[in-house]
């Protein structure tokens, strides 16, 4: 086997290289992210009319909030400890294990689409385009949507709300595991690829003649003598300048 | 296939150009749309047992009673969303007096004036809660609110070993409506009935305390002495917004017809969301609708086992039930003219004011049993009671 060698020594470098190379925008769609979820699940309150109960202190800790810091609400879904409240009609709720998970399939999302992208740009044929694996921001946005099935008909209608009330306790998971395969997926695409900034070769065609076949002779050889070298591969790979040589 | 000249002309002659690439494709295309079709299935068949699973085990049950009517009930509990106290009740509520700024005049309380205390319990904070484990002088009471069925009642009991009831949230619901638990036995008791399901206490049924559904304006006036709830409940909430929707003005869930949850029976001789004041009365159900009673200001019907009278209550936006005075005869009311709120009976000339109080005439100073009648939306009664008597 040949890629043997290219893979076991830097099997995480490609998927280390994508994230470096857009950590830019992993950042920026992990707190995206956050910020989507913690809305859905009820943490990021905004609200039009404030005309209610005098004015709410601007932050407020939950009395007796150690004993609250596991105590769920809903299925992966926890007791907030502090609120903010920055203006009249914005609300915050602090719940670190809510935060915690937010981060975390905020992170893969991120990390997903990093990968993708990373595959996107350096993939010379269309098949390895993908970006599957963002597929599991969904389950991880309508985990917080489940938690309250009024908001959810008003967004998908009474059917759509009931089945996924009934899916409550899958959603997160759900989203972990599609996240943490589409992650692991890219991951394996680009190491496979072999080292950073190596494209991988297309698949070519054999063109040598049947008798150059039957004689041995190698594909250079026979390149050598009827003037193709097989467009990208023979400038490129291995040795070559790397992509976009030709 | 279809799909293949599609995909040359995305990718290009060069991106097809391996064999080896057109099948994975193919087959990952085929596993998508495999993948797709799955999910949709298991949403369909989820979607369809959640909404519709609950017709299928209507049980020949029309009212509560018998070990039989219990279990169709328990075998209709469904999961709401949130955990067992995922919406938690309040233990140790706090009340503030009335005060400029508190509330908006057309935001909805819920009143009660009981054992000499005069308290409002704001929908804003219920909607986080939906239960109240109150104390008033004479022992706890608890004041419970369900959104889904706009219904608010009070209740109080004993467990057997002769401890008062104080109550949770279970996160599940029957016919669309609160189910609580007691946390003296763990019996579970649907707001509604009450009266216990499942659990050691099951077959027993708890005291009901009828409240006020009104607004904080009209509340207030009739009541300036009034405490009201606290919005430091021991927990953060958004209080101020409701997830629900908006009863100022009327939206969301309380103005659309959509049912989300499975209901035991339905009717649409109303409309699902149509507020009526409902009571249950020596095993009658009676339902009243609030808009008649508004137009008309008093209903009467003829239960089994006495009369029920439905009275409007112009001040507080708001209607009672009556039962005729032990040893009376039924009563016979009629609106006042000229005079809302005051009815006078027809027998005897006396004149009785909304709160089932005579004001003038040979019965002055009576005062009828009321019922534990309050609003609820028309699908959840009726879900519940299918045998019910509607008025008019």
């Amino acid at each position: 086997m040949t890629t043997g060698p290219r893979l076991a020594p830097r099997r995480y470098a490609g998927i280390i290289e994508a994230l470096r190379r857009h950590r830019l925008l992993t950042t920026v769609v992990t707190v995206l992210y956050l910020v989507a979820y913690l809305w859905s699940i009820g943490d990021i309150v905004v609200a039009t009319d404030r005309s209610r109960f005098g004015a709410l202190p601007w932050i407020q800790v939950a009395a007796d909030w150690p004993a609250k810091l596991l105590r769920q609400t809903a299925p992966f879904s926890y007791e907030p400890l502090v609120a903010v409240r920055p203006t009249g009609h914005l609300q915050l709720f602090l719940a670190p294990v809510n935060v915690a998970l937010g981060l975390l399939l905020g992170g893969l999302v991120g990390a997903n689409l990093a990968a993708a992208i990373h595959l996107h740009r350096t993939t010379t044929t269309c098949r390895r385009r993908s970006f599957a694996g963002l597929l599991g921001a969904l389950p991880g946005l309508l985990t917080g949507f489940a938690c309250c099935a009024p908001a959810l008909t008003f967004l998908l209608g009474a059917q759509i709300a009931a089945a996924l009330i009934g899916l409550r306790d899958w959603l997160f998971p759900l989203a972990l595991a599609i996240l943490l395969v589409g992650f692991a997926w890219s991951a394996g695409r680009l190491a496979r690829r072999g080292p950073p900034g190596r494209p991988e070769p297309p698949p070519q065609a054999d063109r040598r003649t049947t008798l150059e076949i039957a004689e041995g002779r190698n594909d250079e050889t026979s390149a050598a003598r009827t003037g193709y070298a097989g467009g990208r591969l023979r400038a490129g790979w291995p040795g070559g300048a790397g992509p976009g040589t030709v | 296939m279809l799909w293949r000249p599609l995909r040359e002309r995305a990718c290009g002659k060069a991106g097809m150009e391996s064999d080896r690439a057109r099948r994975v494709t193919r087959r990952g295309f085929l596993m998508t749309a495999g993948g797709v079709a799955a999910a949709g299935s298991v949403a369909y068949v989820v979607g369809r047992g959640v909404t519709y699973s609950g017709s299928a085990r209507v049980a020949a049950r029309s009212a509560p009673g018998g070990s039989a009517g219990l279990n169709a009930y328990a075998a209709n509990v469904v999961p709401g969303g949130p955990g067992r106290d995922g919406i938690p009740a309040i233990d140790r509520p706090r009340f503030t007096p009335a005060r400029p700024g508190l509330l908006a005049d057309d935001d909805v309380v819920f009143g009660l004036v009981h054992a000499g205390q005069t308290r409002a319990y704001p929908q804003l904070i219920l909607v986080w809660h939906e239960i109240v484990n109150d104390r008033f002088p004479d022992g706890p009471l608890s004041v419970t609110y369900c959104p889904l069925a706009g219904s608010v009642v009070g209740y109080r009991g004993r467990a057997p070993g002769g401890r008062p009831y104080t109550f949770g949230t279970t996160g599940e619901l029957v016919n669309s409506s609160l189910l609580m638990y007691d946390r003296q036995t763990g019996s579970t008791w649907p707001q509604i009935l009450g009266e216990a399901i499942t659990g050691p206490a099951r077959g027993t049924s708890l005291e009901a305390v009828p409240l006020e559904w009104t607004t904080w304006g009209r509340w207030r006036s009739v009541h300036p002495d009034t405490a009201v709830l606290s919005t430091e409940t021991g927990y953060l909430r958004p209080y101020g917004t409701d997830p629900y929707g908006s009863y100022r003005p009327l939206s969301g869930y309380y103005s659309d017809s959509d049912i989300i949850f499975p209901v035991m029976a339905r009717n649409d001789s109303f409309p699902a969301k149509e507020v009526f004041i409902a009571v249950s009365h020596r095993q009658a159900y009676v339902a009243a609708r609030k808009q008649s009673l508004r137009d008309r200001g008093v209903l009467t019907a003829g239960a089994a086992g006495g009369s029920v009278t439905f009275l409007y209550d112009p001040a507080l936006d708001d209607g009672g039930a009556f039962a005729p005075r032990a040893g009376a005869g039924p009563l016979r009311l009629a609106a006042l003219a000229g005079r809302p709120g005051l009815y006078r009976d027809a027998a005897s000339g006396s004149v009785w004011d909304a709160s089932g109080t005579a004001v003038s005439g040979p019965h002055r100073g009576a005062v009828l049993a009321r019922l534990p009648a309050f609003n609820v939306l028309w699908f959840v009664w009726y879900a519940f009671f299918p045998g019910t008597a509607v008025l008019p």
